[in-house]
Order: C-alpha cells, then sequence, then structure tokens
C-alpha cells in the first residue's frame, strides 16, 4: 500500500502523538513525508528506498574507509532509511555494519536484512548466529537464502526458526535474472514473506510474471542492483534529464532510475549501494516526493532505451 | 543479463589500493628494512660465491611470507576470500623455493640484466603508487604479491630449466588471479604487474639457463 500522506498531515500526526521532538533534522527539511510500503504478511511499514552493501562496505578494517562508511550510514539514517542489506558472500560487509551500528547507536531505526549462503543445508542456523554475532542483532527482521542456494534446506530452518519467534521475516533473493524460473515455482507453493530479485529500468523481466505473482501471493518485493551496477549512470549521465522529468517527481538521474524501480506497485523497497555521502543523499532523494504515474514510467523507459 | 566479471568482486578498487597504503604504514621503519634486503638481494646475485646466491633466494622466500602473512592474511583474505586460500599458497611457495635452492644453486646473474629488471622492477612498483595517486601506495617485492612474484619469476632464470616449472605453478595461478582482478577493477596500471609476471613466466619456464 502506497502511503499519500502529505508533509503537513505527517508533522501534524507527529506532532499529536509527541513524537515531532525526535523527527531527524534532515527529515524534516527534506520537504514532505517519506514514501513507504507495507510488507503484505505482516503488515510493517517500510521506506521504499533501503540500502545495499553489496562492494561498498566490504573494507575490512581501514578505519579511514570506516569513518567514510559511518557517514554515509548516518546520512542514510538521517534521512529516513530502515532497511540495510548483506550477505556473508560480501567479505567483510557484514563485520563492518555491526561495528558502524555500534558506533552509531542507530540500531533502533534499523530493519536487518542478511542472507544465508552456503551450500550446506544443515548449517542454516550456524549461517544466521553468525551473521547475527557479525551484526550484533539479537534477530533479523529478514533473513533470505542468497541465489537460492541450498534453498529447499534453509527455507525449512528458516520457516521453523520465524515460528519460533528468532526470525520476524523470511525470503530468497536471485540476481541479474537469473534462475527466474524456479524463483517463480517457489513463489507460487512457499509461504515466503520476501523475494528480492534484480529490477531496474533496463532488467525488467520480472515485470512479466514474478512482479504480478508476488502481488497476488502477497509477498514483498526487494529490488537489488537497481542502477544495474553502475551502468545506468554510465549510460544516461552524459545527458540531460528530459524537461519532463520534474513532472515525474525527479530531480536527478539516481531518482529517476530509483522511482523508476519503486513507483511499480509491486515493489516494496529498492537498495541502491553507495561508497559517497553525496551519492546516499542522492538516493535518499528518492524516498520524497511524487512518484510517476504509469503513462510516465512507459516515458522513462522509453527515454533511456533511446540513450 | 548475465554476470560480468566485475560483478564477482565485492570490493571496490579504492578499497584495493588502501591494501598497499595500510602495508606500508603497517611495515613503518620495517619498510627500510625491505628495501635494504633488497638491495642486499641484487647484490648476492652477482656475487661469485654459491652460498650467497643462495642467501639472496631465501631473502626472497622470506618475502613470500612476509606478503602471505601481512598483505594476504591480514588485510587482503578479509575482503577477498578466496586470498585466504592463496596466502597458505603463497607461505607453500617459500618453503618451495628454500628447498629448491638447497638442492640446486642458482647461477650467477649478469650486471646488465640485472640493472635491467631493477629499473623495470622500480617502475613497476609504482603502477599502484600512480593509480592511487599517493606514494604511500608504493607496491614493493617481499611485501606485496604481485611484486613478491614478478621479481621471482624474474629470478627463476637464474635455476636449470627443469627445475623452473614446480617453481612457477604458484606464480602463474596468482598472476592469472591477478590479472583478472585488476582487469575486474579496471585498474589498468597495476595490471601491468600481473600481466608481465604471466609473459615472463612463461618465457622464463622455456628459456635456457647462461651457460647450460
Amino acid at each position: 500500500m502506497l502511503s499519500s500522506m502529505t508533509r503537513r498531515r505527517f508533522l501534524a500526526g507527529l506532532a499529536a502523538a509527541g513524537l515531532a521532538s525526535r523527527l531527524p533534522p534532515a527529515l524534516a527539511s527534506a520537504g514532505d513525508s517519506p514514501i513507504t510500503r507495507s510488507i503484505p504478511s505482516s503488515g510493517e511499514v517500510l521506506p521504499v528506498i533501503g540500502m545495499g552493501t553489496w562492494r561498498t562496505f566490504n573494507v575490512g578494517t581501514d578505519p579511514g574507509l570506516l569513518d567514510q562508511r559511518a557517514r554515509v550510514l548516518e546520512v542514510f539514517f538521517e534521512r529516513g532509511g530502515r532497511v540495510v542489506d548483506s550477505s556473508p558472500m560480501y567479505g567483510s560487509s557484514e563485520a563492518v555494519m555491526g561495528r558502524l551500528l555500534a558506533r552509531l547507536g542507530r540500531r533502533e531505526a534499523l530493519f536487518a536484512a542478511s542472507k544465508v549462503w552456503t551450500r550446506d543445508e544443515d548449517e542454516t542456523r550456524e549461517s544466521v548466529q553468525r551473521s547475527a554475532d557479525l551484526w550484533g542483532v539479537g534477530r533479523f527482521d529478514l533473513m533470505q537464502v542468497h541465489n537460492l542456494l541450498g534453498w529447499e534446506g534453509h527455507l525449512e530452518t528458516l520457516k521453523a526458526m520465524k515460528a519460533a519467534g528468532e526470525l520476524r521475516h523470511v525470503g530468497v533473493t536471485t540476481s541479474h535474472g537469473r534462475r527466474h524460473d524456479e524463483l517463480e515455482r517457489i513463489m507460487a507453493r512457499e509461504p515466503l514473506d520476501f523475494v528480492q530479485l534484480t529490477y531496474n529500468l533496463l532488467d525488467r523481466d520480472a515485470e512479466a510474471r514474478l512482479l504480478p505473482l508476488a502481488r497476488e501471493r502477497g509477498i514483498a518485493v526487494i529490488a537489488n542492483r537497481p542502477f544495474q551496477g553502475g551502468r545506468l549512470f554510465e549510460r544516461c549521465q552524459p545527458h540531460p534529464l528530459p524537461g519532463w522529468a520534474e513532472d515525474a517527481g525527479v530531480s536527478s538521474w539516481a531518482e529517476f532510475f530509483l522511482k523508476f524501480i519503486v513507483s511499480h506497485p509491486a515493489l516494496t523497497c529498492a537498495i541502491p549501494a553507495t561508497t559517497r555521502v553525496e551519492h546516499m543523499q542522492e538516493n535518499m532523494g528518492a524516498l520524497h516526493g511524487r512518484l510517476p504515474d504509469e503513462a510516465q514510467r512507459r516515458r522513462m523507459a522509453d527515454y533511456v532505451a533511446s540513450l | 543479463m548475465d554476470y560480468a566479471l566485475r560483478d564477482l568482486l565485492m570490493f571496490t578498487p579504492e578499497v584495493y589500493l588502501r591494501l598497499f597504503i595500510r602495508v606500508n604504514e603497517t611495515l613503518g621503519p620495517w619498510l627500510a628494512v625491505v628495501i635494504a634486503g633488497l638491495a642486499v638481494m641484487g647484490g648476492l646475485l652477482v656475487h661469485p660465491a654459491t652460498a650467497a646466491r643462495r642467501l639472496a633466494f631465501m631473502v626472497m622466500a622470506a618475502g613470500w611470507g612476509l606478503s602471505a602473512a601481512l598483505f594476504m592474511a591480514r588485510f587482503y583474505a578479509p575482503i577477498n576470500w578466496p586470498v585466504g586460500w592463496l596466502a597458505w599458497a603463497f607461505a607453500g611457495q617459500a618453503l618451495l623455493l628454500v628447498m629448491t635452492v638447497l638442492r640446486t644453486p642458482p647461477a650467477r646473474a649478469g650486471g646488465l640484466p640485472l640493472t635491467v629488471a631493477l629499473a623495470v622492477l622500480s617502475v613497476m612498483s609504482l603502477t599502484t603508487a600512480l593509480a592511487a595517486g599517493e606514494w604511500a601506495a608504493l607496491a614493493l617485492p617481499g611485501a606485496t604479491p604481485d611484486m613478491t612474484v614478478l621479481t621471482t619469476i624474474l629470478m627463476l632464470a637464474l635455476l636449470p630449466r627443469g627445475w623452473r616449472w614446480g617453481l612457477l605453478i604458484v606464480p602463474l595461478l596468482w598472476c592469472l588471479f591477478s590479472l583478472l582482478t585488476h582487469w575486474a577493477l579496471g585498474l589498468w596500471r597495476p595490471l601491468g604487474v600481473p600481466a608481465a609476471g604471466l609473459v615472463l613466466g612463461l618465457a622464463i619456464g622455456c628459456w635456457p639457463r647462461r651457460r647450460e
């Protein structure tokens, strides 16, 4: 469900609830309320822009780079972000996230999403526990099976862990448009809370069957690779934004790419990754303002295809 | 849509180049010892005494150990997990180098080839510094894997051809791994080091030893 609350109503609501003083300053000056979607299975509301950590937060123990990433994460939370996604596959990213969350003290805002990434289907619990220790979280808001690796065994255990209250939501992931047929079969038969898949202006295979199926089955959708690993910027940034972009609620290429994604009614959240504060600020711009309508979405796709 | 080589890498060029700075910072004053060791090694390789030339190879073996323990295991492996395994291969190569030179003496290096090799290695050491835009990112043989491998490959020309191939397996595998890594990162100048290592490794594997 798309929130259509205005800034005035949002602030009035906060004031009435005595929460206005807790409003992050950057959000207060952002101009309107964040765009949110609810998770169909739990009703929990999430901001539509989250954060990925693939490549960007794998900095080991480098003090200089840790400071830099701390600033990126701080801006993410200040601008209203909540969903952070990582994986044991991403090198030191989970450990880095744990260190930075402890440093910033922002765990209360976090919607922590990670993955199980091992062929050994008996190792699910150990993998979840290792990740929880690295992140420093008691339990994950979302635990996913990474790239469907050993998904049958892992998903059974994750479902049992969710039933026991050890996890809040469970899901599976794919990327690069791979194994969509298998993902479709899993979505059709398993009680998933989330799926994560690649969806962006250039990779739109998911529109045909997976996104309609997600709506039908009440599965939240996280879009990874929203910039196609940076290739969308390489392709589009030499060109100006089209004159009609402002009508679609877009003021930068990052917003152009992200608002296209999150304006699809089946999408819950997109998870762009960045190493730079200014890019995070641009990304979080897509959390506010208007979203393009269906006609504008078609126009956006046509424009990018023409470049 | 399919995986590209760069989609398989889990870190950015910035993080990779920072590894060189961090290794140099960690070594601190010991960098002078590494540089002195390299200078002494050049002298030992042209020395008429067999024991001196053997010692040069043992100094290089120590460089393999240092690269494995510091650069690879401590700094690189946490961001690129296959490097943890390759660090063990480096440690094994260090032992293999020592065992080989104890069994077969290296030939004496010629003055001109040694001078040319030192000049080439000096230039190659600068490629990471140029890519990072900082002198602190200098890659020294004996402290960083690519330069250690390239230096060793050149030294293997001093061993009988029959012994070289066994000692070329780890260097050539590393060069291939490193070449693909640099390619995926788009670090073209530092890519020259493993590329040169691959070409020279294959050439030296086939090249006859002086006076052989």
